[in-house]
């Protein structure tokens, strides 16, 4: 839906991370990081 | 075609095997919804639009809710075309009406106006009266997939934000009978300024139909600011379909698939 | 709506409301359409969509700027000066149409002359507005085929409220753009029946159909359909004169019909006090309003839902309304509370019905003469509606037939508003309506789900002000006025400008109005809601 309203779907992302499992959090925190990085500034946030 | 309704109303209500009828009748040049009780009132009976969409449509299915939930062991019939023959289908699955407490009485829509509301099934599975037409597809949606995503991003946000938060999308909606909705909950959608938080209202209202809409296009005609919200819920509608093989309001017996608990889809 | 008559010779929309949808260029100014007539509103998104151009020229820039071609920030009250230089390049590029003006108006030297000695320099100054932009304002406008011009309260609640007025009924005939579909200047009326109010004479100097009280011939003919010798032609109080008159002991009794003066006028310390020095408080409504509980008699009247009857719309469109429940409570149909205070007084009325009273109407209203009930099934008529075959009147003044013969030109020079900012209240506050309440919110802030909306009054206040003032977003803020002073919550903005704060006045308990001036038109007697000076400090 999000791809529909010209908001690259790449935006958002559900995972499922274990309270018990830091380091994937961490790793899944920065690739997330990164992904938005390249990405830059969200058009909503330009409106 | 009327007069067929009107004998197949006036039979229901002689043997008093209804309570009532809900339908549209016309009075001082107007047409409003109506609970016809009598055999003697059924000269104000109409049909509502015959041509063009959108000037005396109502969601008798809402009005339907409300009685129902008042009577609870009454039965009804209820006037239905195609779209609202779908809204039945889907407020019985979702537990808002009895399938043993209505009777539907339904009639085909016109070519004309099949057309005009270009409707994917203008008549009911079992009519009482008129002709089944065609089914009419539209590619409104396609047009707007076409677009690059800057220009979709823009077209959206220029269709939102003419929105007034009139919330008259929700409330014409026989699908939308929740007590508590979210687009009023403070912490989704800020209240007390306009534009409405966009995307977010519109989007929250399109999640919310994905297992719902059943693609009456009343929520379109009613939206005072001409926002295509039609399109945007055929779009969930469609994802639905593509996903899990579901679409609201074709089968009578069917269940949505976000209603049953199993194994999550290995994607 | 005095500005538009004297103009055209009728106070109302030239056209109707869907007809703007055939507008090729539509001007707002001093309106918040999307908000306040969101209807109104929904024609214009569909003439844009068409291709029209939107210009809007606001202090605050509102939902619907967003939309505009172009959107230009004017200061609080110059709006003479902003559409005078508009006229002024209109008339420099010669771009007016001049034989539109020859044929059908007058008096247009005297108004060039009062242009030709503004310089779009001074308009520039006063306005605020770069000269850039008021040419491009003018010839956006001055080049459209299907120029519609839409105001409200923006123009009209100042001290020159009708010259504002007729400043806009200048810019319209100067470019020819009036008496056609979609094309001519439309006042938004609030009320969905204020329209229909002043049609009926609601107002001190006119019967129905706006017949003067000082012309003998209406006189004669009232007082023969009322069965009385004469009529009185003086003209009434205005409701400035009438708390004058309070204060000069000439005016002893009020009887308020649906109104809520404590929360809606200027100066509301002010109002009350007047009217609790009244010996006679008589308030007829549907609620308890702050006014109603300074009331010595309370009259219940009925809503919308309990009553018969019509409503004239601001497209002057006559439709009925039909009674769907019995009135609540004690409450009684209006007309019937005002028959027997009559008859208590010796004036018998022996109405049966709302019908009755309007073949009453029609037989003594001229535009209304061809309307009846029987007429009025489905979807209504547009006044004038003149004989019984008459279709009614979508837009006024027909290829440039003013209903007053001849389009008449004011010259009009730029006055300021009555309050100027200084030292001590260094910034101009505006006031106006949010979408979810109307007017005093007699009724909206009755309601649940509106009141949760927007549960209390907010000051709107620019960026860097707020830093100025050290303050942050919802904090509570101090402003006074000469005449009063309020707290309330401060919201943060750019919709309004530095200098210039905003706030509704819906809400009692924040009443803005204990702060405006009342200073009032001369002609229309209208108070300057729009513009006040103010001091603001941290709370
Ligand atoms: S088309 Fe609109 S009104 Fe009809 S079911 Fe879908 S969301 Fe509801
Ligand atoms: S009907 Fe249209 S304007 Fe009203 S809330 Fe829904 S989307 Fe917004």
């Amino acid at each position: 839906m999000l791809d529909f309203c010209g908001i690259e779907k790449e935006r958002m992302r559900a995972r499922w991370v274990s309270s018990a499992e830091a380091p994937e959090f961490v790793e899944e925190i920065n690739q997330f990081i990164n992904v938005l990085k390249k990405l830059g500034p969200s058009p909503l946030s330009m409106n | 075609m009327i007069d067929t309704i009107k004998q197949k109303i006036s039979g229901l209500l002689s043997d008093a095997s209804v309570k009532g009828v809900v339908a549209l009748k016309t009075a001082n040049g107007h047409v409003t919804p109506c609970v016809f009780q009598k055999e003697d009132d059924l000269d104000m009976l109409s049909l509502g639009d015959m041509q063009a969409s959108g000037d005396t449509r109502y969601p008798l299915n809402k009005v339907l809710i409300t009685i129902a939930r008042q009577y609870p062991d009454d039965v009804f019939g209820v006037l239905v075309r195609g779209c609202d023959e779908r809204g039945l289908y889907t407020l019985y699955r979702l537990n808002q009406l009895d399938p043993d407490k209505v009777v539907p009485i339904g009639f085909c829509c016109p070519e004309e106006l099949a057309k005009a509301c270009e409707c994917k099934k203008p008549y009911p599975d079992d009519p009482v009266a008129g002709e089944k037409t065609k089914e009419i597809f539209q590619n409104r949606m396609e047009e707007i997939e076409g677009m690059d995503i800057s220009k979709r991003f823009s077209f959206w946000m220029d269709q939102f934000s003419k929105c007034i938060k009139c919330y008259g999308c929700r409330n014409i909606c026989s699908m939308c009978f929740c007590r508590e909705c979210s687009l009023e909950c403070e912490d989704l959608v800020s209240k007390g300024s306009l534009p409405v938080d966009i995307p977010v209202f519109h989007l929250t209202r399109a999640m919310h139909m994905a297992d719902r809409c059943i693609d009456c296009g009343l929520c379109e005609e009613a939206c005072p600011s001409d926002i295509p919200l039609r399109v945007l819920y055929k779009k969930t509608s469609r994802i639905m379909n593509a996903e899990f093989g579901f679409t609201s309001g074709i089968e009578k017996q069917e269940k949505s698939p976000l209603s049953m608990l199993g194994p999550a889809p290995d994607n | 709506m005095a500005g538009l008559a004297a103009s055209f010779g009728s106070g109302a929309m030239t056209n109707a409301i869907c007809e703007l949808e055939q507008s090729d260029t539509i001007f707002i100014i001093g309106s918040n359409t999307a908000t306040s007539h969101p209807l109104v509103a929904t024609r214009i998104f569909r003439a844009i969509e068409k291709g029209a151009k939107l210009i809007v020229a606001d202090p605050r820039k509102n939902q619907i700027a967003n939309f505009a071609h172009l959107y230009v920030r004017h200061k609080p009250g110059t709006d003479v000066a902003l559409l005078n230089g508009m006229m002024k390049v209109i008339l420099n590029k010669g771009i007016s149409d001049d034989k539109f003006i020859a044929e059908n108006t007058e008096d247009f030297e005297a108004f060039k002359q009062v242009i030709d000695k503004f310089t779009l320099e001074e308009a520039s100054n006063i306005s605020g507005v770069s000269e850039e932009d008021i040419k491009n304002l003018a010839k956006v406008y001055a080049s459209a085929d299907n120029a519609s011009i839409v105001y409200c309260m923006g123009i009209t609640q100042h001290t020159n409220g009708v010259n504002n007025v007729k400043t806009l009924a200048n810019l319209s005939m100067l470019t020819g753009n009036i008496g056609k579909p979609g094309t001519g200047v439309n006042p938004l009326r609030g009320q969905n029946n204020v329209q229909g109010a002043c049609d009926m004479g609601g107002l001190p100097n006119v019967y129905t159909g706006y017949q003067s009280v000082t012309l003998g011939d209406a006189n004669k003919k009232f007082a023969k359909a009322w069965g009385v010798e004469t009529l009185p032609t003086k003209i009434g109080l205005t409701l400035p004169e009438m708390f004058s008159g309070i204060e000069n002991d000439e005016v002893k009794a009020i009887w308020v019909m649906g109104e809520n003066p404590v929360v809606s006028d200027p100066d509301a310390n002010h109002v009350k006090k007047a009217l609790e020095k009244l010996e006679l408080l008589i308030v007829q409504d549907i609620f308890l309003t702050p006014t109603a509980r300074l009331a010595d008699v309370v009259l219940p009247g009925v809503s919308f839902a309990e009553k018969d009857g019509t409503f004239s719309n601001t497209e002057r469109r006559v439709t009925r309304v039909r009674k769907a429940i019995d009135p609540v409570g004690e409450s009684r149909q209006d007309w019937a509370i005002i028959q027997d205070v009559s008859n208590a007084f010796g004036y018998e009325m022996n109405y049966e019905s709302p019908e009755e009273i309007f073949d009453e109407i029609a037989d003594i209203t001229p535009s209304y003469a061809g309307i009846s009930y029987e007429r009025l099934e489905g979807p209504g008529l547009q006044w004038p509606c003149p004989s019984k075959g008459h279709p009614g009147t979508p837009f006024l003044h027909k290829d440039g037939k003013f209903t007053r013969g001849k389009g008449l030109f004011h010259a009009i020079d730029y006055r300021p508003p009555a309050e100027k900012t200084d030292n001590e209240y260094p910034y101009l506050m505006t006031t106006g309506r949010v979408y979810a309440h109307y007017h005093t919110g007699t009724m909206t802030r009755n309601s649940e789900s509106l009141d949760f909306e927007i549960p209390e009054g907010f000051l709107e206040l620019n960026p860097a002000d707020a830093q100025e003032l050290g303050i942050s977003d919802g904090h509570k803020i101090k402003m006074a006025s000469r005449r009063g002073e309020i707290k309330t919550k401060v919201m943060i903005t750019d919709r309004v400008e530095k200098g210039v704060v905003f706030m509704p006045f819906h809400f009692e308990e924040t009443n803005v109005n204990k702060l405006t001036n009342p200073a009032y038109d001369p002609i229309a007697r209208i108070p300057e809601f729009k513009v006040c000076a103010v001091k603001l400090e941290k709370a």
